[in-house]
């Protein structure tokens, strides 16, 4: 998704571009001369440094002289300061010109739409003026490196990184940090997201569950009997055949709600997941046959009024609906959907829903798929003075922001305004959400709140306030708390059923040129297949279509690029 | 042109150049970026670095699965919605010119006119409950008149009429207010006289008030031809869904995905031009056909 919205953007920003070209070009002066200046400031300062700093250089040694680094800071919208802070000077460039001597300059800074950023980006990366490090998307990235314009970070990332920001990278089993090398040679740091989050889960409303006296829902069968008794038994008691049983947004695929977990149960992973067929291949997972009998499956429940008649025009918009009003018992979504249609608990004291693993239908472990979460890299200019002065600021970046001597309100967070925006390189733990549950959890048995840094400690009040009594804090106690989603997360990532999309690079030619004509195929065929209005045939149709229409083109690229990974 | 003349009216003159510096500036200007449909252009690059393509981008468009079907919807739909568009009005304002009491007229020339202001984007969520088989308005009224439930948004047979119904009825009023401005510039001795020769209110509506109003129809016609291409992209996008895609998807639409969902630039421009040409030509032509036909004249 978010893909699609830079692309999005990139559009209004080409014609931004093109209406105000003078005012890209003003900013390029400014860039330019900018980091001009950082260029003739470095190298003065590696000569004297340099030798000083040889002898046991490591993760966070002191420059003495302080260096200077220049970077770029992007956002939407303009930061927030103190009073007294800028830039240039506040919490975080004190920090690091405190700790590692390390002087920020600022090539330049801008605030507005990432399509605009990218458009600067693009600009400055065609005319060689940058800054010590940057941000870059994947396609620049893939570009710059192809260009030779970017340092190999391989022997700094060895030296330098620390054992925290190691760990950080490598939280998701290394499958980012991997992703990132190019040719063998490490070119920019992946600013990681986390596979795990993303992952669907079953949710089903517990309450309805005990009143109707129904099972767990442990395989596919269990969630059919869930869904009839869902749509026949009435539920919600009010005498009204208007209750439904499993829910699906017109969107098929994401977490409000999709239907990847359905898919998953019968070992099929649609939605853009490239996975290893038996012979090794990769193959593109929603034209492969296990899909086929998951949509009889679907079709058979649409059949007999276990899917809403109308999915076809109900968006996840008329989703959230149907949840706030207390009409849908079960969906699959993703660790943060109940705080999506909180406002039900307060209609409906009695609503309660709990997450599950997904169900399987022949007891094989069921894997859950989750898409390539890297979105932007952070890549050193070639010739830069000082390569490794990235991983130094990203150590005290990561031990500020999440290590042990992590102040939230100093260097995150406080009063609305967001300091973590200052630090040029900061990456979010992706076991952060997972470890706030297990460290709140502990706490929650333990009643010690000693160990919970402060978002920690804010999520256990919440949990606490809603264990007293407060429904607000039910959508928090149902993602974090002690039997939340990442109770079931926990047990993915432990059964090692966490299943990464095999593709990971920025997407090929063929792939911009189709993609969209081929989700457009798909996402007919499947809706149609399950309404009844195609047959199950017509899979087989849609998948030799999809070969011709560009599908098999984009799979070749897919196994030229894997051979050469 | 006399001397005089000219100073007269130099002042005028002078009044339009911010006008035509402004149309220049967006309108003619924004246009060079036409180059784009026949490059195959970058983001960040300009069109002087961009390779040049030919026709290549229109070749891609014509082989992708689905071109003619799409081009075949966009038609159908488009076309019904031109002639609802002038029909219905029509009609409207006739009626509308025989009622009496001032308030009423007045009323319901406002209540048909207010949809006009909404937006697709609100009227998309709105549609979605009216239609619904199970739960939509105008389904209760077929149920209860013994008719079948029909899923208006979900089944390829009802979609384009759906889409056109639900287009003429926000639209409209603005066009039944057009007619009712236009009845009235009829000279009303005109009715007297055929009130006289004993014309009934019938054959006074054939021969008097429709041929006072052929100027305006045959001008409004032309006007909307060059919407023979323009099948409303708020309007389906918004109501439109996977499972009606087969006869609900249209040129814009279609561009949408491949232009934004894609980041095809180049071939997103190169539709928008093959429309724009369509567009121009059947304007042409109308207008010529309008000269001819019906005396009617811009220049």
């Amino acid at each position: 998704m978010a893909k699609r919205n830079w692309r999005l953007a990139a559009l209004s920003g080409a014609i931004v571009l093109m209406l105000a070209a003078t005012a890209c070009g003003k900013g390029d002066t400014q860039g330019s001369s900018a980091s001009k200046e950082s260029a003739s400031a470095a190298p003065s300062a590696t000569a004297t440094s340099s030798q000083e700093t040889k002898q046991e250089d490591g993760p966070l040694t002191k420059y003495d002289p302080p260096i200077e680094v220049s970077t770029i800071y992007w956002d939407s919208a303009p930061f927030k300061f103190k009073d007294g802070e800028s830039l240039d000077n506040n919490v975080w460039t004190q920090e690091y010109e405190n700790t590692l001597g390390i002087k920020l300059k600022t090539a330049w800074s801008f605030f507005g739409s990432l399509d605009q950023y990218i458009q600067k980006m693009n600009v400055a990366i065609g005319g060689g003026d940058l800054p010590d490090f940057m941000q870059v998307l994947p396609a620049q990235y893939k570009q710059m490196a192809a260009a030779g314009q970017l340092e190999d970070l391989t022997p700094y990332y060895e030296k330098y990184a620390s054992d925290l920001t190691k760990d950080i990278l490598n939280q998701d089993g290394g499958v980012q940090l991997k992703a990132s090398y190019v040719g063998g040679k490490l070119l920019g740091i992946p600013h990681i997201g986390s596979t795990i989050d993303g992952t669907p889960l079953l949710w089903v409303r517990s309450d309805w569950l005990k009143k109707l006296n129904l099972p767990e829902p442990k395989t596919i069968d269990d969630l059919i009997t869930i869904a009839d008794a869902f749509v026949n038994k009435d539920p919600d008691g009010n005498s009204k055949a208007d209750t439904y049983g499993l829910g699906v947004s017109n969107e098929l695929y994401g977490g409000g709600p999709g239907l990847e977990g359905f898919f998953n149960a019968f070992h099929a992973y649609p939605g853009g997941m490239w996975i290893k067929d038996s012979s090794g291949k990769l193959a593109y997972g929603a034209v492969q046959p296990e899909m086929k009998t998951a949509l009889g499956k679907l079709q058979e429940m649409y059949k007999k009024g276990l899917i809403d008649q109308e999915f076809g025009t109900k968006d996840s918009g008329k989703i959230q609906e149907q949840l706030v009003s207390g009409k849908l018992g079960m969906f699959f979504g993703q660790m943060w959907t109940p705080l999506w249609f909180g406002d039900g608990k307060k209609n409906d004291p009695k609503m309660d829903f709990q997450a599950y693993a997904l169900p399987t239908t022949d007891g094989q472990p069921v894997f859950k798929q989750s898409g390539f979460p890297t979105g932007m890299y952070w890549v050193v200019k070639k010739g830069a003075a000082h390569p490794e002065a990235v991983f130094k600021l990203m150590n005290v970046s990561e031990e500020k922001g999440y290590g042990k001597t992590a102040d939230a309100t100093k260097y995150m967070t406080d009063n609305g305004i967001e300091f973590f925006k200052y630090a040029p390189i900061l990456v979010e733990p992706p076991r952060k959400n997972l470890n706030n549950h297990l460290l709140v959890t502990e706490a929650l048995n333990s009643k010690d709140t000693s160990k919970l840094n402060s978002e920690q400690k804010s999520i256990y009040d919440t949990i606490v306030k809603y264990q007293g009594g407060d429904s607000s804090g039910w959508g928090y106690d149902r993602v974090f708390g002690p039997t939340g989603a990442f109770s079931v997360i926990d047990q993915y990532v432990k059964n090692n059923e966490v299943l990464v999309t095999e593709y990971t690079a920025a997407p090929t030619e063929s792939m911009g040129k189709y993609q969209s004509t081929l989700d457009k195929m798909e996402k007919e065929t499947v809706t149609k297949i399950i309404m009844g209005a195609a047959s199950l045939d017509a899979f087989d149709q849609f998948v030799a279509n999809w070969k011709k229409a560009g599908g098999d083109t984009i799979t070749k690229e897919v196994d030229d690029w894997a051979a050469t990974k | 042109m006399t001397t005089r003349k000219w100073i007269r009216e130099m002042p005028l003159h002078v009044m339009l150049i911010p006008t035509v510096v402004l149309l220049i500036a967006f309108s003619y200007v924004p246009m060079t970026g036409i180059a784009i449909a026949f490059q195959n252009f970058y983001p960040g690059h300009n069109f002087f670095s961009s390779p040049w393509v030919g026709w290549e981008n229109f070749q891609y468009m014509l082989q992708l699965p689905g071109t003619l079907q799409v081009l075949y919807n966009t038609l159908f739909i488009a076309v019904l919605k031109i002639v609802a568009n002038l029909v219905v009005p029509i009609v409207m304002a006739l009626l509308l010119n025989e009622v009496r009491k001032m308030w009423f007229k007045r009323s319901v020339q406002t209540i048909v006119y207010l949809p006009y202001f909404i937006s697709w984007v609100l009227l998309g969520g709105i549609l979605v409950d009216i239609l619904s088989p199970s739960q939509g308005i105008v389904n209760e009224i077929l149920k209860a008149v013994g008719l079948p439930s029909v899923y208006f948004l979900g089944d390829n047979h009802w979609f384009p009429f759906t889409l056109v119904a639900t287009n003429t009825w926000k639209e409209f009023g603005f066009n039944t207010i057009v007619f009712l401005a236009a009845l009235t510039g009829i000279n009303p001795s005109l009715y007297e006289a055929a009130c006289i020769d004993g014309a009934s209110r019938w054959k006074q509506t054939l021969k008097i008030t429709l041929p006072g109003l052929l100027p305006i129809i045959i001008l409004l016609a032309t006007l909307s031809l060059g919407n023979v291409l323009n099948a409303g992209f708020d309007q389906v996008f918004n109501l439109y869904n996977a499972s009606v895609y087969e006869s609900g998807d249209i040129i814009d639409t279609m561009v949408y995905r491949i232009g934004m969902g894609d980041g095809q630039y180049s071939v997103a421009t190169a539709v928008g031009l093959f429309k724009s040409v369509v567009s121009f030509i059947l304007i042409s032509v109308s207008y010529l056909l309008a000269y001819r036909f019906a005396n009617y004249r811009i220049f």
